[in-house]
Parts: C-alpha cells; structure tokens; sequence
C-alpha cells in the first residue's frame, strides 16, 4: 500500500509534467494568435500542482523514512540565478493572464546576493530547497503591499541564511505561535503544505557534527509588521 | 578581501563539439534541437553504449549530453564510470547527466565519478544552454590543472602547483580546485596535508566530499576507529552520498566483513549497480551468506543486457553461490553461460575449467575435476594469466586435493603483486575457501617477508658497494615479477647508481628505462616512482629514450 501511495503521487506528477509539456506545445501550434490567458493559466495550475506534489511526495517519503536528501555544493549565484528566472517566468504568466496586479505581479522584489559571490559554493539538497524558496517567494508577493526582499549571507553561528521579507501585514499569529512545528493551517490560497514542507527541508539539511537547519518565522520584515521569512542552511 | 575574478563567461557553443546519447529516438531529436537552437550545431548522436564508446574511441568531444536512462539495464552513471575509468573521456569534457526526478534523488550524488552537472526534465533549450555553459567555463578555468591529470602524463607535483596557482587568484572555483587538492595529495601519499586541509575547509562549513576525504586521511595516517566513526555521521547527515558507504564499506572489508556487507546494502538501496551487486555477492560469499550472494550475482548478471558491465567475476560468484548450496546442475550452467557471454581468451577458458573443477569436486565426480584441472593447469603454464584467473585455478587446486600446487601459484602472484592489498585479500581468500584461513594467513605473510628482505639485501649490497650483485639480484626479480612497481624501481635504481659510478653506458640507460616504464605500468602511483624518474632524467643523455610524462 506504502508504495502504491508513494507510486501514484509520483505518477500524477510526472503526468502533471506532461501535461505542462502538451500545453506549451498547444500554445506554439497557435503561434499565429495572441498568446491564449487560459492556456497560460492552465500551464500555470499544472506546474502550482506539480509543485505540490513534489512536496506532498516529499512529506510522505519522511513519514516512511525513505527521504534522502541529494546535497552537493552549489554556486550560490548560479543557483539564485535560475531560482529567480524561475520565478520570473511563472510571473510573467501572472502578468499575461490577469488585468488586476493579483498574485503580486506588480510586485517589486529587491534582491541583495552580494554574499553568494563571496561565500561561492555551499553544500544543500538545490532542488528540494529551490521548491522551498520558491514557495516562500511567491507567499511573499501574494501578501506584500509594494516590496519584497530577497537576501542571502553568512550565517554568525555558522551556516547560511536566505531570508524573504515582505511589506505585507505578517504572518497570522496560529503560524507564529506553532514556532518550529509544522504548521496546519495557513491562508485561504494554501493548505499549509508549503511550510509543512520548508521545516521539514529545513530540519533534513545537517552535518556529520551535528548542526541541523531551520526555518525562523517573524513578523519584523519591510514596513511596520511584514513577514519575515528565513531559511537557515548549515 | 579581493574580489573573485571573474572571467567574462563564454557566451557560445558554437564552436564545440558535442555528443548527445539517448537510446530513445524521439528525445534525441527533441533534445538536438535544443542544442542547435542554442548554437550547438556540430553534435552526433548515440543510440546505445556501444555506439557511445565508438564515438569516444574515435573522436574528442567538448561536451557530453547524456540521459540516465540508456535501456538494456545500462545507465549513464554507470555508462560515465566506464568511460571514465576505461580513460575514454578526459576531464576536460563536460559532462551533463540528464535525469527525471527520481534518478536524480538516486544518483545526483555519485560515488566516485560524477557529472558536472544535473538537468531535470521537463527543461527548456535556454536552460540546457545555460547549464553547459557554465560547465564549459568552469573545465576551462580548471584546465591548468587537467593538463597533469592525465592517464598518461600525469604528475601530480606539476596538478598541484597548479592548483596553488589557481587558489592564489581566488576563482569562484575555488572549493573545486580545493577538493582537486585533497585528492591529489592523498594520492601522492601525503596524508597528513590532506587531513589538515580538510580540516580547514571543514572548520569553514561541512560538505560530504570533505568529510570523506578526511575520513580517508585518517585511514591513511593509521586511525580507522576515528575515519569509521566519521564515514557513520557522514552517512547520518548525508545519507544519499555513495561515496560515503563506498569507503565505509572499503574500510570495514578489512576488519568486519558482516558489517561492511551490510553497508553495501544500505548503498544499494541508494543506488543499485553491476559493481555494487558484485561487491555485495562477493562479501556474501565470504561472509557464507550464500543464497544472498546467489542473489545478488544473479541480478548482476542478469540486469546488465548491455554486456558492458558484466565481468568474469559476476559468473563465477554465481557458480559458487551454487556450489556452496548443492546447486550442481545450476553452477554448471553457470559456468557455460559464462563462455556464450565473453570473448574467447586464455582467462574466459582458465576461468571456466577452474570452475568447472569446483564444481566436478563438490559433485564427488574427482575424474572429471581431474580433466578440467588439467586444463586449467596447462593455460596457467602458458604464463600471462591475470591474478584473478591464476587465483581462481589455485582454489581449483585445493579443491581437487592438491594442496602443494595451489601454493605454488599463489606465492607467485603474491610477489608480483607484493603491494596490492586487494589481489593479496583475494589471495587469502582463496585459502579460507579451503578452509585453511590461518596457514593462508601466515604463508601470505611469509611471503611479504621474504620479499622484503630481497630488497633490502639488494639495497645493502648497493650500498656496500656490490651493485652488480645487487643488480643481478633485482633484474631477476624484475624479469620475473612484471606486476611488482617496487622491485622494477629498485631495479632501475641499482643500475643508475652504476651509471653513476661508473660512466654512461647506452645499453644500461635503456635497460633502466625499460624497468621504469614497467614500474610506471605496474603501479603509476608507486612513491618511489618520482625520485627514480627524476634520478633518470639527471643522467639521461641527449638520445636517451625520455620517460613520458
């Protein structure tokens, strides 16, 4: 049963993929016609979904213990590099869809990675805390008035540290209070699955000398009360 | 602080080559579209291994765009170790590992070889450029130091000034030109500078090449209990790093077979291989765990339909598995289906009739061990046999009652391999399998003993001034032992000195070539190696035949 569970999430992702393929496809075959808001909006939800279930599959695997991170060093520029064209590409989809700036299209998001180049390569799991970041990003620019901002640099104790802020009006006090434990709910637009998912990256990233990851959560970021978002790698 | 030095990024492939291999032909046209939208126009293509190989045999590609998934059991990780170690693909060529999401969570972190890079599907043309890109530029910064990294041509002193060279203009390459230094001294033997600068660089932040790395340190200064209990918390921390359970399993094979048996199998369940199945089946055996070595060789040979990864070994460890476990019929079958699986060589014939002797003798059938014995014995008179076949008729003979034979060929092999710990394990267990582990302790031993005692009798007579006996004394040993970097050193030495002494003698200077490059071809990593080649290319006059490299 385990592994049937575990067979059929991967399944649907991997049909999600496909399915994001197919509509690409779709939109080049009517390449002649202006670009189609619900093809691109369709794309948009396979990829939001397929992105869930990388992290649903991720979640399930911990719970049966067959979660093993891939960490490898990584060029902090690079990697931040493809994080935000990343981002950028599914905000252009927002852009193209929507006549209202709503999922923070018209966000700014000001970025300081002055630190990446001087710290160079750094050993994590790019491809699960990439889904981290990202999730946490768009989090940000769904709830931010104006700003958000993106930072990484030197962490004193030892260890790296992303960290999103936004101007919005902070993070709900259910999700501050849980602290560390992973939290149940969250807003109307996600289950709660993606911080389910960031502390539990968070938590997975560790060295031999004993020293594990975190999330820190708070409500000091841009403007009065913003959400504060931080992902501390060791 | 200074800056990092940024190089401005090459910004085309135009001007490459490149080698695309995937076994299904849609992704290959999908993906050759990619590259040429991205300016890679001069790109072949590969169905399958063997066309790979082809291809690499025959021409040098810049860069390597390969999917995991090969069919016929074959995958680009496995399709990456061979080349790399058949010394098909330098170090200068890229190497891009395309893979779905869950190769990616079993392989993105390789043993000892790996891609430079990943790519997930589903990926865009832009992505695929980018990503090659970067590889690119990164083998060209680190290409003063591949120049000495060669298979032939390497030399290490040369890599690591180049590496200082690179580290004093701080790339941002440079944690890659750090670990490219910890190799390098662990390969020259300098133990103690790789541990102190694994210890640097993990004082800065941890990542799992350094911390197996400083494992392997720590085994080379003589503290296995420390580089165990640190391969363990790797493995805690990094659970997916099979270079991790590699060495932990390396380390255990000498003191706990059971326990290093087990780490192989935690490693296949990261990722499964031919060789991995192999080592398991291999341990099992020793560990007479024998219907799981059944296990596992039956997978070796049955996952691989590439035929690229299969060795002798996998056919034999199955025919033993079976013989251990009365299986007759199976182990003879075995044993044919290995000679429908390989070339015709001496050591394909050596091994079967070997085998077939064991089994013969197990089945009580002592006439046709006898005949099959006889075969074996004439190929191994022949001469030329590798260690592995020659151990495999020596276990042949103990099992057909003929103790005094085995002997024979196992001191022979012992001192033509004098160094190498492996074929001397294998060695001795060839004795345990006849249940005979302490006499083959203490004749292996014997035998180390008396080969020290050869070389060091020479070197006194050298320095007695009795070089000509001591150089009678070595070349013989030489002539006689081609496998034994030690003794054709020692060989090479003797006669330099007499040149020295005595006066150039063209004949002597070539015979003293001929011992070093059978020095370099037995063990290039020999530490004595450097200080004979440097010792020739001192006296060396103009004429002279030059080492290479």
């Amino acid at each position: 049963m385990d592994v049937l569970v575990a067979a059929a999430i991967h399944d649907a992702k991997n049909a999600l993929n496909a399915l994001g393929v197919w509509l690409e496809e779709a939109q080049r075959e009517c390449a002649s016609q202006p670009a189609s808001p619900a093809l691109a909006r369709a794309k948009t939800i396979a990829s939001t979904l397929s992105g869930q279930l990388v992290e649903l599959l991720a979640l399930y695997r911990a719970g049966d213990g067959s979660l093993r991170l891939a960490v490898e060093d990584q060029y902090l520029e690079d990697f931040l590099a493809d994080l935000m064209a990343e981002l950028a590409e599914s905000r252009a989809i927002v852009t193209q869809t929507q006549d209202a700036p709503e999922g923070g299209a018209a966000i700014a998001i000001d970025t300081d990675f002055t630190a990446a180049g001087e710290i160079g390569a750094w050993a994590f799991d790019a491809y699960l805390v990439k889904f981290v970041l990202l999730d946490a990003l768009r989090n940000a620019l769904r709830h931010a008035k104006q700003r958000v901002c993106f930072t990484l640099a030197l962490e004193p104790g030892g260890g790296i540290r992303f960290s999103i802020t936004d101007d919005g009006d902070g993070y709900p006090d259910a999700i501050l209070r849980s602290g560390n434990q992973a939290s149940t709910e969250m807003t109307a637009a996600s289950s709660g699955l993606g911080l389910s998912f960031a502390h539990l990256i968070a938590a997975r990233h560790a060295t031999p000398a004993g020293l594990h990851g975190r999330l820190e959560l708070a409500n000091d970021g841009l403007g009065k009360s913003g959400a504060r978002f931080s992902l501390i790698l060791p | 602080m200074a800056l990092p030095q940024k190089k401005a990024p090459a910004t085309d492939l135009s001007d490459k080559y490149g080698l695309l291999i995937d076994d299904i032909a849609s992704m290959r046209t999908t993906v050759r579209i990619q590259l040429a939208s991205v300016r890679l126009e001069r790109c072949d293509q590969a169905r399958n291994i063997k066309e790979a190989i082809d291809r690499l045999t025959n021409k040098h590609y810049d860069l390597i765009v390969c999917d995991y998934n090969l069919g016929d059991g074959a995958d680009g990780q496995q399709f990456l170790e061979l080349v790399r170690r058949k010394q098909l693909l330098p170090l200068s060529t890229a190497f891009l590992m395309i893979t779905g999401e869950t190769a990616y969570q079993q392989v993105s972190t390789a043993a000892e070889y790996s891609p430079d890079d990943y790519l997930l599907k589903p990926f865009t043309a832009d992505t695929l450029g980018t990503r090659l890109l970067r590889i690119i530029e990164k083998k060209e910064a680190l290409k003063p130091i591949y120049q000495y990294m060669g298979a032939k041509g390497g030399d290490k002193i040369k890599a690591l000034a180049a590496c200082e060279v690179l580290l004093a203009q701080k790339t941002r390459y440079n944690l890659e030109v750090l670990r490219i230094k910890g190799d390098l001294l662990l390969a020259s033997g300098r133990a103690t500078d790789a541990l102190a600068l694994y210890e640097e660089i993990l004082g800065q932040r941890s990542t799992p090449w350094a911390e197996v790395g400083k494992a392997l340190a720590l085994t080379a200064i003589g503290d296995p209990d420390e580089a165990r209990f640190l391969l363990e918390q790797t493995l805690v921390a990094y659970p997916n790093y099979l270079a991790a359970y590699d060495s932990l399993a390396e380390l255990l094979v000498k003191t706990d077979k059971v326990a290093a048996q087990q780490v192989v199998e935690q490693a296949l369940k990261v990722a499964s291989t031919t060789q991995r199945q192999r080592e398991l089946g291999s341990l099992a055996l020793d560990n007479k765990d024998y219907s799981r070595a059944e296990d596992a060789f039956r997978v070796a040979v049955d996952r691989d339909r590439s035929g690229f990864f299969n060795s002798h070994d996998d056919y034999a460890g199955l025919a033993k598995s079976y013989v251990e476990q009365d299986k007759i019929s199976e182990a003879m079958a075995t044993v044919k289906d290995m000679g429908q699986r390989f070339k015709v060589s001496p050591e394909l014939a050596g091994r079967q009739a070997a085998l077939e002797c064991q089994v013969h003798a197990r089945a009580g059938n002592a006439e046709a061990a006898q005949a099959a014995l006889t075969k074996a014995l004439a190929l191994q008179q022949q001469g030329g046999l590798d260690a592995t076949t020659a151990l495999e008729i020596a276990q042949a003979c103990f099992a057909s009652g003929q103790p005094e034979e085995a002997k024979k060929i196992i001191q022979a092999i012992a001192e033509d391999h004098q160094e190498n710990e492996k074929i001397l394990a294998r060695a001795h267990a060839v004795f345990e399998a006849a249940g005979l582990e302490e006499e083959g302790t203490l004749f292996l031993e014997a035998t180390r003993k008396s080969m020290i005692r050869m070389n060091n009798e020479a070197v006194a007579l050298a320095k007695s001034n009795e070089l000509d006996k001591a150089i009678i004394m070595l070349v013989e040993a030489a002539d006689r032992l081609p496998n034994n970097a030690q003794v054709a050193v020692n060989a090479a030495q003797a006669i330099l000195m007499r040149i020295q002494t005595k006066g150039m003698d063209m004949g002597q200077i070539s015979q003293a070539h001929r011992y070093i490059t059978q020095a370099i071809r037995a063990n290039p990593q020999h530490p004595k190696l450097e200080g004979v080649v440097a010792f020739y290319r001192k006296l060396a006059p103009p004429g002279a035949r030059p080492i290479e490299g």
